[in-house]
């Protein structure tokens, strides 16, 4: 039977501040130890800076005490316009966000013109660490069906693999069981794009015939091979180049167009009949 | 009437683990790695009800989560039914009130759902599966689960024994001692 004594709590606490401690430094950037040193440095000098104005004003200022009534009056002002300059910066916010959707649907649209195109966005992700499909809020009364492609403005994000009333489950390009034929910018030759599990923003082409010449930077498109991607879709640029002792199993990685970590706003691709 | 309590408690228990798992946990994480909640669920369910009760709740559970997560219907289900199976059996070799004996059981299922749900996604999706980046996550994994079974071991271990009085019949007859 647990005990519920102070060992025991003792041991919960230390293993939360553990967790807690994993999570953070974990998910933290390179430079750990600024952002650390930061906060630090910031609450010092702010009481610093403070310490040493009030200690300027009140030995050097004589007028300081005087003027402190017309400080209050100018700082009333001062906050009522602050508090009006806000609301008009969050409304400035909403007309940016909505002004940048519709530039990104507007691309997409110039972009795939025989389509007719189905906005959504996405409403959930996969808890799963080993797989990335992703759910969206368009589904069969939208007219959605199964292979269909989904695209944002960036490049291709995957395709419909099933689809329910209201919602869509896509499998997107990062997924480890996606492949994609695509084709490399500067020749017409193809290779397989497949995710890697351990990353959401690059995927690996293998298949890459021998005397293809590759540079880091190239673009890659979707090759419309295999009948579920048009062609011509941007998938993203070679990053790295693995060269093998073998030369035929020589692969690279792809950065992804599209940032899957902040994948909100998609566009579903419909053939027009 | 208590039974119909602890369905409904299991119920609200199941929406927030979903809640946990899809929102929280998406940034609550370690290196971008999540536990599983879902399994540790099914695993508690079946150890401290019966192996019937224990698959079908890992049964409901699993088909729910292909339904609104996988794009294949079934895997999940039958994992997790087994698992919730499984629970009571294991446990009646062991003790189920040592910390340890939970850990343990807690982590092995994780490990075992995760293994089959990658090779099922192997074989039938040829999903290609890095070996050392599997090894890499599924370690953070089984790390973060043990934690979070330290965590709230006392709160699962007090639940679970009331959940156990309820549905097991042993009636204690207080006046005989």
């Amino acid at each position: 039977m647990y005990k519920d004594n102070k060992s025991g709590k003792l041991g919960i606490i230390i293993t939360i501040v553990i967790l807690i401690c994993l999570v953070i430094f974990t998910n933290l950037d390179n430079n750990i130890i600024d952002k650390i040193v930061n906060p630090f440095t910031k609450a010092t000098m702010s009481i610093q800076c403070a310490y040493t104005s009030v200690v300027n004003k009140m030995t050097k200022d004589e007028a300081y005490f005087s003027s402190l009534e017309s400080a209050k009056v100018q700082y009333e002002e001062l906050k009522k316009e602050n508090e009006k300059l806000k609301d008009e910066n969050q409304k400035m916010i909403a007309i940016q966000a909505e002004n940048k959707t519709l530039k990104e649907q507007l691309g997409v649209a110039e972009n795939y013109l025989s389509y007719e195109l189905v906005p959504g966005y996405v409403i959930q992700r996969d808890f799963s660490n080993y797989s990335k499909v992703i759910v969206i809020n368009v589904g069969k009364k939208d007219g959605i069906e199964n292979n269909m492609t989904v695209v944002t403005d960036k490049g291709l994000v995957g395709y419909v693999v099933s689809v329910e009333d209201n919602s869509s489950k896509v499998q997107t390009i990062v997924d480890t069981a996606s492949a994609v034929s695509c084709l490399i910018s500067n020749s017409e030759k193809s290779m397989v794009t497949r995710g890697v599990l351990d990353s959401n923003k690059k995927i690996k082409g293998t298949y890459i015939d021998n005397d293809v010449v590759i540079n880091e930077g190239d673009t890659i498109y979707s090759s419309g091979i295999g009948g579920i991607y048009p062609k011509n879709i941007c998938i993203g640029k070679i990053k790295e180049i693995v060269n093998t002792q073998n030369k035929t199993n020589r692969y690279v990685y792809v950065e992804t167009a599209v940032d899957f970590d902040n994948l909100s706003d998609i566009v579903v691709l419909k053939k027009q009949k | 009437m208590k039974k119909f309590g602890v369905i409904v408690s299991l119920i609200v228990i199941y929406f927030v683990i979903y809640f946990l798992q899809v929102n929280f946990f998406s940034w609550f994480n370690i290196a971008g790695v999540q536990p599983n909640l879902f399994v540790l669920f099914v695993l508690f369910i079946g150890i401290f009800t019966n192996e019937k009760m224990g698959a079908v709740c890992g049964f409901i559970i699993g088909l729910y989560t292909d339904f609104l997560f996988s794009n294949s219907i079934g895997i999940s289900a039958v994992l997790l039914t087994f698992i919730g199976h499984c629970g009571e059996k294991i446990v009646k070799r062991f003790s189920r009130d040592s910390k340890l004996t939970i850990i343990l059981m807690g982590t092995i299922s994780v490990a075992v759902y995760e293994l089959l749900c990658v090779a099922y996604k192997s074989l039938f999706f040829s999903a290609s599966i890095n070996f050392l980046s599997y090894i890499y996550i599924l370690a953070i994994e089984l790390l973060f689960n043990m934690l979070l079974i330290i965590i709230f071991y006392p709160l699962i271990h007090r639940f679970g024994l009331f959940v156990e009085s309820v549905y097991s019949n042993n009636k204690m007859l207080t006046r005989y001692f």
